[in-house]
C-alpha cells in the first residue's frame, strides 16, 4: 500500500462520513481516525439544562449492531476486570460492512456487557457497566 | 415496494407522517436526538433509535447516520418532512445511493430547483410568470452589473443562487449602492450557501405572499390544489396562512395553477411541492419552488378533502394519483394559525415545559400538535408546537370558529404567541383580508401590537 492509495482510501472514508477506518492485511494494519467537526453553536438563546451525568456505563457513541467480539480474531474487545482510558476502544458496533468502535467515556474498569450481541443499538445505549 | 418508512424528523409533522403511515399499513421508524426520546411519535412509532445529541447537525441534519438506521431497521422508505434535510439534494441522493426510497421528489429535481438561478429558467422555460430581472448569474465585471441594473430597474433586489426562505437577499435602491450590494451578497452567499452566484429582480413594494400546491406523481400526472395566502409574515416566517386567497381572480390563479402543473411534468417532478409567488396588481410572479410538504399544507387538505402526505408516500410507492384536476373542488375557507413557543410580543423564544395541554375542538377545528400535558419543549429546535386550523363555509365562519378556538387553546406554563392570534384575528387589515408581506411588520413598527393588547 502506497501513501496514495491512503490518501485517497482516506478521502473515500470522509466522503462516506466515517469515524474511522481499520484495514488489516498480512503486512500489517491501517488505522485512520478523524477528528470530529465541531458542531455549530445551537442557535437561540441558552437557557439553563442539567449538567450531563456522568455516565453509569460505556454508551454507543451512534448506531448500530454491538458485536461481543472483533469479527476477524473472534475474540472479546475488552474482558470484564480490564482497567481502560478515556477514549480507548473498548468495543465494536457493526455498521453494514464496517464496524465503528466505542470508545470509553472516562479511565475506568470494564464490567459486564449489557446488551446482546448483535442487538441494534443507538446512540447513548449503555453497552457495557463501568467502575 | 417498501412496508417500512424511517420519519427523520421530530415535532408536529414527526407525527403526522406516522399517521399517515399508519392509515396507510405503513410501519414507522422514529429516528430522534437524545433530548427527544419523549416525543409523542417517538412512543407510537413501531421502532425508534436514538440517532444523536441535541443538536441537530449531529442528529437530524446527520444524513449518513439516518440512512444508516434505515438500513438496520429494515426501513425501506424515510419521509424528511419538512426543513433538516427535506430539501438536501445530497441526503436524498445518498437515500436514493443506498437503495431506498426517498419520499420526494428525485435528488435532481430538489438540487435544481435548491439553485434559484436555474429554477427561475425552468420556470420561465415552462411559461410560469417570473418576477424580470437578471435571467442569471450577475457578471463580475461592474459595468456589466450597472447596465445590467439599469435594465432591471430600481428599486431592485440582489438575491443569491443558493438562498431561499427569505436568506441571501438585498435591497438596492439606488445606482450608487449596486456594485457594494453584489460584492457583499456574493461574498455572504459564498460562506453560507458555498455559492456565490447573484442574480437581480425588480423589488416589489406591496406584494402577497401567494402559493400553489401541486402533486405529480411518476406516470407524467400532475394536479394543483388551489393556493395558499401566506402574507402574515414576520421576518420571511409565516404565522398565519389560509386558503383560498381572499379577492383573487379565479381566472388567473387557475391559469397559473395549471402553468404549475405543467411545469412539473416539463421538469419531471414527482412528488409534493409547492410555487410560491409574489402577487402585487393582480400578476403572479414565481419567486422559489419547495420540493418538500410545507408546515401550511393542512390549509389545502382542508378545503380540497385531501390528505397530501398520504398521496406523497403513495406517489414513492410508485401509485398513480389518486385524482384528476376535474376532482379537485375547493370548499369554504380554511385558515391556519402556527403556534409557537415564544414570547407573543418580543417574539423570543420560549422552551419549557406544558404543565397542562388543552387543544380546542368543535366542529371545522383541527389541532395538529405533538403536545401533551407535561412535556418539556427544548430549546434546541423550531419553536413551533402546533397548529390550530379552522375549515368553514365562508372565510368569516373560519374566522370566527378560529377566534372560538383561540379562546379555548391552553397550554399552562408554556408561553406561546396564542395572545398575538388572538390580537390578529380581530385586526382590521386581518379580517378585511388581503394585506401584504409586510402588514404585521408595519402593525408591529405602529406599536399596534404591544405587551398590552391593541392601542
Amino acid at each position: 500500500m502506497t501513501l496514495d492509495d491512503i490518501v485517497r482510501l482516506a478521502l473515500a472514508a470522509e466522503r462516506a462520513g466515517l469515524e474511522s477506518l481499520e484495514l488489516s492485511q498480512a503486512n500489517g494494519v491501517l488505522r485512520l481516525r478523524f477528528a470530529a467537526a465541531r458542531p455549530p453553536a445551537p442557535a437561540g438563546p441558552v437557557v439553563a439544562v442539567a449538567a450531563p451525568k456522568r455516565p453509569k456505563g460505556v454508551p454507543a457513541p451512534g448506531v448500530g449492531r454491538f458485536l461481543h467480539c472483533h469479527p476477524s480474531t473472534g475474540q472479546p474487545v475488552t474482558t470484564p476486570g480490564q482497567r481502560v482510558e478515556a477514549g480507548q476502544i473498548v468495543g465494536l458496533l457493526e455498521i453494514g460492512p464496517g464496524l465503528r468502535p466505542v470508545p470509553a467515556p472516562r479511565d475506568g474498569i470494564i464490567g459486564m456487557a449489557v446488551v446482546a450481541d448483535r442487538a441494534l443499538v443507538g446512540y447513548g445505549t449503555i453497552l457495557y457497566e463501568m467502575d | 415496494m417498501f412496508d417500512t418508512v424511517l420519519i427523520a424528523n421530530r415535532g408536529e409533522i414527526a407525527l403526522r407522517i406516522l399517521r399517515a403511515c399508519r392509515d396507510l399499513g405503513l410501519k414507522t421508524v422514529a429516528v430522534h436526538s437524545d433530548v427527544d426520546a419523549d416525543l409523542r411519535h417517538v412512543a407510537l412509532a413501531d421502532q425508534s433509535i436514538c440517532i444523536g445529541p441535541a443538536s441537530s447537525s449531529a442528529s437530524y441534519l446527520n444524513g449518513a447516520e439516518i440512512v444508516l438506521a434505515a438500513q438496520l431497521t429494515g426501513a425501506g422508505a424515510i419521509h424528511p418532512g419538512y426543513g433538516f434535510l427535506s430539501e438536501n439534494a445530497d441526503f436524498a441522493a445518498s437515500v436514493e445511493a443506498a437503495g431506498l426510497t426517498f419520499i420526494g421528489p428525485p435528488s435532481a429535481a430538489i438540487r435544481r430547483m435548491g439553485d434559484k438561478i436555474a429554477a427561475k429558467r425552468a420556470m420561465m422555460e415552462a411559461g410560469v410568470p417570473c418576477v424580470p430581472g437578471s435571467d442569471g448569474v450577475v457578471p463580475a465585471d461592474g459595468n456589466a452589473i450597472r447596465d445590467l441594473g439599469a435594465q432591471v430597474g430600481f428599486p431592485l433586489m440582489v438575491k443569491a443562487a443558493g438562498g431561499g426562505g427569505g436568506r441571501g437577499m438585498r435591497v438596492v435602491r439606488n445606482p450608487d449602492e449596486l456594485l457594494e450590494a453584489v460584492a457583499t451578497t456574493r461574498e455572504e452567499a459564498g460562506r453560507a450557501f458555498r455559492n456565490p452566484d447573484v442574480y437581480m429582480e425588480r423589488f416589489l413594494a406591496r406584494p402577497r405572499h401567494i402559493e400553489i400546491q401541486v402533486l405529480a406523481d411518476q406516470h407524467g400526472s400532475a394536479v394543483w390544489l388551489g393556493e395558499r395566502d401566506c402574507s402574515m409574515q414576520r421576518r420571511h416566517q409565516k404565522i398565519i396562512e389560509e386558503a383560498p386567497a381572499p379577492g383573487l381572480d379565479r381566472g388567473v390563479v387557475e391559469r397559473v395553477g395549471e402553468l404549475c402543473a405543467g411545469a412539473c411534468r416539463t421538469i419531471g417532478y414527482t412528488g409534493a411541492g409547492t410555487f410560491e409567488f409574489l402577487y402585487e396588481d393582480g400578476a403572479f410572479f414565481f419567486i422559489e419552488m419547495n420540493t418538500r410538504v410545507q408546515v401550511e399544507h393542512p390549509v389545502t387538505e382542508l378545503v380540497t378533502g385531501l390528505d397530501i402526505v398520504r398521496e406523497q408516500i403513495q406517489i414513492a410507492q410508485g401509485k398513480p394519483l389518486s385524482l384528476r384536476q376535474a376532482d379537485v373542488v375547493l370548499r369554504g375557507h380554511a385558515i391556519e394559525c402556527r403556534v409557537n413557543a415564544e414570547h407573543p410580543f418580543t417574539f423570543t423564544p420560549a422552551p419549557g415545559r406544558v404543565e397542562r395541554w388543552t387543544p380546542p375542538g368543535g366542529p371545522g377545528i383541527r389541532v395538529e400538535s405533538h403536545l401533551y400535558s407535561g412535556y418539556v419543549v427544548p430549546p434546541h429546535y423550531d419553536s413551533l408546537v402546533a397548529k390550530l386550523l379552522s375549515h368553514g363555509a365562508t372565510r368569516d365562519e373560519a374566522v370566527a370558529r378560529m377566534a372560538g378556538a383561540l379562546s379555548e387553546i391552553e397550554t399552562a406554563g408554556l408561553v406561546t404567541n396564542v395572545p398575538l392570534h388572538r390580537l390578529l384575528l380581530n385586526e382590521a387589515g386581518f379580517v378585511a383580508g388581503g394585506f401584504d408581506i409586510h402588514h404585521l411588520e408595519r402593525l408591529i413598527a405602529g406599536g399596534l401590537i404591544h405587551e398590552g393588547g391593541e392601542r
